[in-house]
C-alpha cells in the first residue's frame, strides 16, 4: 500500500517535472544545430539510436530511409522547445504481397523530451517513447544522454521494449515501483490508440555510441545498438550489434546518409530540415513603404488630402480599393488585399499611405479588409501617432494604442470585382498509407466559374477531368458497417473519371452584425454530399474566442458525381469553439453530430508561427466504438501549411497544405464544406496581425 | 514518372489562367509564385557604376540632393531625397528600396531584405560633438524570421579626429573632418566612419546596416 502511494507520489513529480520543462522556453539554451544529428527516426539519433540532444524549436524534418528490406518515410516536428515528436510510415520486408514487394506497413510515432541541455559537466539529457501508438512494431524507450568532446559527440542510454534486447538487464526502476519488473503485454486493439500503457517496463539494456564532426559538413556515426531485430528476422540478416554511417550536409536543408547496418545491409538516409523561424531569405523583398511624414502643430501643414495619389499608392501594391470616404477627421478605407499574405504588413502599407497623404485634419483611419465578400476584420488607426512607430518598430505593441482590431457595422460597399469569374488550370490530388498502394495521384484539368448576383450572393461551379491517375489502381473496397459517407472513396475515384461536376453550389454570405457572420449555401456541396445547410460565427475583433454554429442536411451524390443522388440522407451540425491567442498555440473544438450519423468531437491542436507557416493536428472521438470504426481506432491526422512567401521571399498569399490522414474511414467523418467563416476571415483577424506584428512596417 | 511530370509541366504552363486570383487553383498559384521568383533576374555578379550613369557634370545640372550609395556586394545607385518633411532623411532609389538617415547616420531601410526596421541612438548632434571621446547607447531593429523585432544594443564611443582632411567625391574635392564611432555588443564589433563638411553635413560614410548587407558606404554628390 505505502509501495502503492509512494509510486504515485513519483507519478505527480515526474508529470509536474515534464510540464515545467516542456514549456520553458529559452532560446539561449537552445542547442547549436550543427551538433544535432537526424537519425533514422527522424529525431536527434546517431544511426538508429536516439541521442540525449534536441532539435531547435519549431524544426521540421522529413526523412526518408532506403535499404533492401526497409522502405520508411517520415515527418518530424518539434513541437516545444523541448519536445518532438515524429510521424514515419514504413514498408518492411521484400517479395512480400503488399505494394512494392514489402511484406508489410506500418504507421509509427515517436516523442523525444529533452530534461537537460548539455552543460559544462552534464551531457544533454532526453527520455523518449518509440511507435506508443498503434500496432507498436517498433514499440520502446529510452534515458539516454549525450556529451560533446571537441568534435566527438558520445552518447550513452539506456533502453527498454524493443531495445532491451542485448545485454539485458533488470529494471533499474524496479526498486520505484514492482510495476517497471515486467513488461506486459500490448493490447492494440485495432490499432491507433496507446493501448496498454507497458512503458518503460521489463528488461532494460545499455546503448551507446558516437557521432564525430570532420569539418562542417561531414559526420561520422557509430553505434551499438540493443535491439536484436527480432522482428525482422524473417527478412534480415543481423551479423553484429554495430551499425555505422557517414552523412553530408549539401546545404542548409538537405542531409544525405550512407550507413552499413547489422553488418549486412546498405541504406540511404535523406533528411530535409526547415526551420518556419528561418526562412531562406532573411526580410523578405518588396518596394518599400511610403515613409510617413511628420504630423506636428511646427510641421509643414496639409490642408488637402491627396484621394488620387491615395489610391495609386495602394493599387501600385495590389490592394483593390473599395471605398475611401472622408468623413470628418476619420479616413474609412474598404480594400481586397491580394498580395500580402501578412495582415500586419498590408495594415502597415495602407496605414503609411493614409498617413502621408491625408490632410493634417484627418486623425484616424479605419481600415477594413473585404475577403470574398465578407468584411473579415476592420482595424483603427491613430495616424499621429504612428508616425514614431515606423522607424522605432519596438514602439508598436499591442499596448501602444496606436492600431486596434474594432468591430464596425456593416458597411454598404461597392465591390469593384468582377461580377463574372473564371478559372481555367490543373489540378492534383492524392491519396496516402494504402498498402496496396502507399502513395496514389489524380492530375487533370478543372474548370471554375462564378457570378456575383449581389454582393455576397454567389453561384459557383467547377468541374473536372482526369488526365493521368493511378487513384483506379487502388483495390482497397470499403468494409465499413457505418453508412459509407467516405470510405467508399475508391468508388468515387473510379466513377469520376468520365469527368465530374466537384461542386455547384449557390451560396450568401453576409456581415450580419458587428462580429457576427453568417453564411448558407446550397447545391452540389462537395464530391460525395449534396445538400443545403449554413453556419453563423460571432467573433469579436479584440476576442481571442470565437464560437460558431452549422448545421446542414445533405444526401450522398452518385459515384460519378454528376447531378444524380444515392440514398443516404442526414442531418449534422456542430457547435464550435475557436481560441486563437496570437502566440504559440490555437484550439478549434467542434462538437455535435457528424455524417455517419455518430455523435462526438474534434479537436484540433495547431501551432502557428509568426512567419506563416502552420503545424496541428487533430482527432475525433465519437460515439463509434474503436471496433466498429475498424483500423486505426478513430479518425485523426496531421497537417503543415507552408506559406509561399516563405519560400520566395517575396509578397504572396499563396499557401499549400500537407495533410497525413492514416485511413479514411466513416466514423468522425465531417463535412468539409460545413465550416468556411472562421477559415475565411482568421488570416486578417486580431491574433494574426499580433502574431507578425514586427512585420508591421516592413 | 517523366511522362507524368512532363505532362503537369504542360498542364501548367499551357492552360493556366483566370480573371480573377479567387478562381485561380492552388497549383495554379504555386506555379505562378515560382514562375515569377525565377522570371526575375538573377542577381547581377558584376554591377554597373552609378558613374557611369550618372556624371558629375549631369549631378552638377540636376541641383538636387543626390546621395550614392554602394553595397558590400559592390551593387550601387544613386538615391533621390524623398519630398516633404519626415521622421529623419529618406532617400528613394530607382529599385524602390528606402534608405532613412538621421543627421546623416542611418536610421531605417525599406526594400533591401534583412532591412533595418529602425533605430535609436543617445548620440549627441554633431556640432555638440568635440574632441573628447564620448559614449552613447544605440539600438538598432531587425526583423527576426518570425517576423518579431529584435532589438541590437551596442555601446558606442565617438572620437573625432583633430585634423581637417581633404576628400574627392565625384571629382569634387570637400574639406572634410574624420569623426569615428566604434560600437560594441555582446558578440560584435562594428565601426562606422563619418566625413562631416564645414556645414557639419555627412559628405561620405561607411556604415554598418545589417548581418547580411554588411556595411553601406555612402557619398553625398550634391555640392
Amino acid at each position: 500500500m505505502r509501495l502503492k502511494a509512494g509510486y504515485h507520489l513519483i507519478e505527480k513529480f515526474i508529470l509536474t517535472f515534464l510540464i515545467f520543462i516542456c514549456f520553458e522556453i529559452d532560446d539561449a539554451l537552445a542547442q547549436d544545430r550543427s551538433m544535432v544529428n537526424t537519425g533514422n527516426f527522424g529525431l536527434p539519433g546517431i544511426i538508429d539510436l536516439p541521442t540525449g540532444r534536441r532539435l531547435p524549436d519549431g524544426e521540421l524534418v522529413f526523412m526518408q530511409q532506403i535499404h533492401k528490406s526497409l522502405s520508411r518515410a517520415g515527418v518530424s516536428f518539434q513541437a516545444l522547445p523541448r519536445i518532438g515528436f515524429s510521424f514515419r510510415y514504413s514498408g518492411h520486408g521484400f517479395d512480400g504481397t503488399e505494394a512494392y514487394g514489402r511484406y508489410n506497413h506500418d504507421r509509427s510515432f515517436d516523442a523525444h523530451l529533452s530534461i537537460l541541455d548539455e552543460r559544462k559537466f552534464w551531457p544533454a539529457i532526453s527520455l523518449g517513447l518509440r511507435d506508443f501508438i498503434g500496432t507498436g512494431h517498433y514499440s520502446s524507450e529510452y534515458f539516454v544522454g549525450s556529451k560533446s568532446l571537441g568534435s566527438f559527440d558520445l552518447t550513452a542510454g539506456i533502453g527498454f521494449g524493443r531495445l532491451a534486447g542485448r545485454n539485458s538487464i533488470s529494471n533499474p526502476m524496479k526498486i520505484l515501483s514492482p510495476r517497471f519488473e515486467k513488461r506486459t503485454g500490448k493490447n492494440y486493439g485495432r490499432g491507433g490508440t496507446l493501448g496498454a500503457i507497458n512503458w518503460f517496463q521489463g528488461d532494460a539494456s545499455p546503448f551507446f555510441g558516437l557521432n564525430y564532426k570532420l569539418g562542417t559538413k561531414i559526420i561520422l556515426s557509430s553505434e551499438y545498438t540493443a535491439d536484436l531485430m527480432s522482428q525482422e528476422s524473417g527478412y534480415l540478416s543481423v551479423k553484429s550489434p554495430w551499425n555505422l554511417g557517414a552523412s553530408y550536409r549539401l546545404n542548409k536543408f538537405l542531409n544525405i546518409a550512407a550507413q552499413y547496418l547489422h553488418g549486412s545491409e546498405a541504406s540511404i538516409t535523406a533528411t530535409v530540415a526547415v526551420n518556419p523561424d528561418k526562412p531562406p531569405l532573411k526580410g523578405g523583398r518588396e518596394l518599400a513603404p511610403v515613409p510617413m511624414r511628420l504630423r506636428g502643430v511646427d510641421d509643414f501643414p496639409i490642408s488637402e488630402s491627396n484621394e488620387t495619389l491615395i489610391r495609386k499608392v495602394l493599387s501600385a501594391d495590389n490592394f483593390l480599393t473599395h471605398k475611401l470616404h472622408f468623413e470628418g477627421n476619420i479616413v474609412h478605407l474598404v480594400v481586397t488585399n491580394t498580395k500580402f499574405r501578412s495582415t500586419t504588413q498590408a495594415v502597415g502599407r495602407l496605414a503609411s499611405a493614409l498617413q502621408r497623404f491625408t490632410s493634417d485634419d484627418v486623425e484616424f483611419a479605419y481600415i477594413t479588409f473585404l475577403v470574398t465578400d465578407l468584411e473579415a476584420a476592420s482595424y483603427r488607426v491613430n495616424l499621429k501617432k504612428i508616425t514614431d512607430e515606423q522607424f522605432g518598430p519596438a514602439l508598436s505593441n499591442s499596448k501602444s494604442g496606436s492600431i486596434s482590431a474594432v468591430d464596425l457595422k456593416p458597411q454598404v460597399v461597392r465591390s469593384i470585382q468582377p461580377r463574372f469569374s473564371w478559372g481555367i488550370g490543373p489540378y492534383v490530388t492524392h491519396r496516402l498509407f494504402n498498402p496496396d498502394l502507399p502513395f496514389s495521384m489524380e492530375a487533370g484539368f478543372e474548370v471554375a466559374s462564378g457570378y456575383q448576383i449581389t454582393r455576397g450572393f454567389n453561384l459557383f461551379g467547377a468541374i473536372r477531368k482526369s488526365a493521368l491517375t493511378n487513384l483506379t489502381d487502388n483495390r482497397q473496397r470499403s468494409d465499413s458497417p457505418l453508412p459509407r459517407v467516405h470510405s467508399d472513396w475508391a468508388r468515387y475515384d473510379f466513377g469520376g473519371q468520365g469527368g465530374h461536376i466537384h461542386e455547384l453550389r449557390l451560396s450568401y454570405t453576409k456581415n450580419l452584425a458587428p462580429g457576427l457572420y453568417g453564411r448558407a449555401h446550397a447545391g452540389l456541396l462537395e464530391p460525395f454530399f449534396a445538400g443545403v445547410g449554413g453556419e453563423v460565427l460571432f467573433k469579436p475583433a479584440q476576442s481571442q474566442l470565437a464560437i460558431g454554429l452549422d448545421i446542414h442536411r445533405v444526401r450522398t451524390r452518385d459515384y460519378r458525381m454528376k447531378f444524380g443522388l444515392l440514398d443516404y440522407e442526414t442531418t449534422l451540425g456542430h457547435v464550435t469553439l475557436y481560441y486563437d491567442a496570437g502566440e504559440i498555440f490555437n484550439i478549434e473544438v467542434n462538437a455535435g453530430r457528424y455524417l455517419a450519423g455518430d455523435w462526438g468531437a474534434t479537436t484540433t491542436i495547431s501551432r502557428k508561427f509568426g512567419s506563416g507557416w502552420e503545424v496541428g493536428g487533430y482527432a475525433t472521438l465519437t460515439d463509434v466504438p474503436f471496433d466498429t470504426f475498424g483500423e486505426g481506432s478513430f479518425d485523426k491526422a496531421i497537417y503543415v501549411s507552408i506559406p509561399m512567401d516563405w519560400i520566395l521571399s517575396s509578397p504572396n498569399k499563396t499557401r499549400r497544405r500537407l495533410t497525413l490522414r492514416p485511413i479514411t474511414r466513416d466514423g468522425g467523418a465531417q463535412l468539409a464544406s460545413a465550416r468556411k467563416l472562421y477559415r475565411t476571415i482568421k488570416g486578417s483577424q486580431n491574433a494574426s496581425f499580433e502574431r507578425e506584428l514586427g512585420r508591421l512596417w516592413k | 514518372m517523366i511522362k507524368f511530370l512532363s505532362i503537369i509541366v504542360a498542364v501548367f504552363g499551357v492552360v493556366s489562367c483566370a480573371n480573377n486570383s479567387e478562381f485561380e487553383t492552388g497549383e495554379i498559384k504555386i506555379f505562378q509564385a515560382f514562375q515569377k521568383a525565377l522570371s526575375q533576374p538573377k542577381k547581377a555578379k558584376v554591377f554597373l557604376d552609378a558613374r557611369q550613369l550618372l556624371p558629375r557634370k549631369k549631378v552638377d545640372e540636376l541641383q538636387i540632393p543626390i546621395l550614392y550609395v554602394k553595397l558590400e556586394t559592390g551593387q550601387n545607385g544613386t538615391l533621390t531625397l524623398y519630398p516633404g518633411q519626415g521622421v529623419g532623411q529618406t532617400w528613394l532609389g530607382a529599385d524602390g528600396a528606402t534608405i532613412t538617415f538621421d543627421q546623416g547616420v542611418l536610421k531605417a531601410s525599406r526594400g533591401m531584405g534583412d532591412d533595418l526596421m529602425g533605430s535609436s541612438s543617445f548620440m549627441p548632434q554633431w556640432a555638440k560633438i568635440k574632441d573628447d571621446e564620448i559614449t552613447y547607447v544605440r539600438e538598432l531593429d531587425y526583423l527576426t524570421g518570425n517576423n518579431k523585432t529584435s532589438t541590437l544594443v551596442l555601446n558606442c564611443t565617438m572620437k573625432k579626429s583633430e585634423n581637417q582632411e581633404q576628400i574627392e567625391i565625384w571629382d569634387v574635392k570637400f574639406k572634410v573632418r574624420l569623426f569615428t564611432e566604434v560600437c560594441f555588443s555582446d558578440d560584435k564589433i562594428i565601426t562606422n566612419t563619418y566625413y562631416l563638411d564645414t556645414y557639419n553635413r555627412v559628405r561620405k560614410s561607411l556604415q554598418y546596416h545589417s548581418e547580411t548587407v554588411g556595411y553601406i558606404q555612402t557619398e553625398r554628390l550634391d555640392r
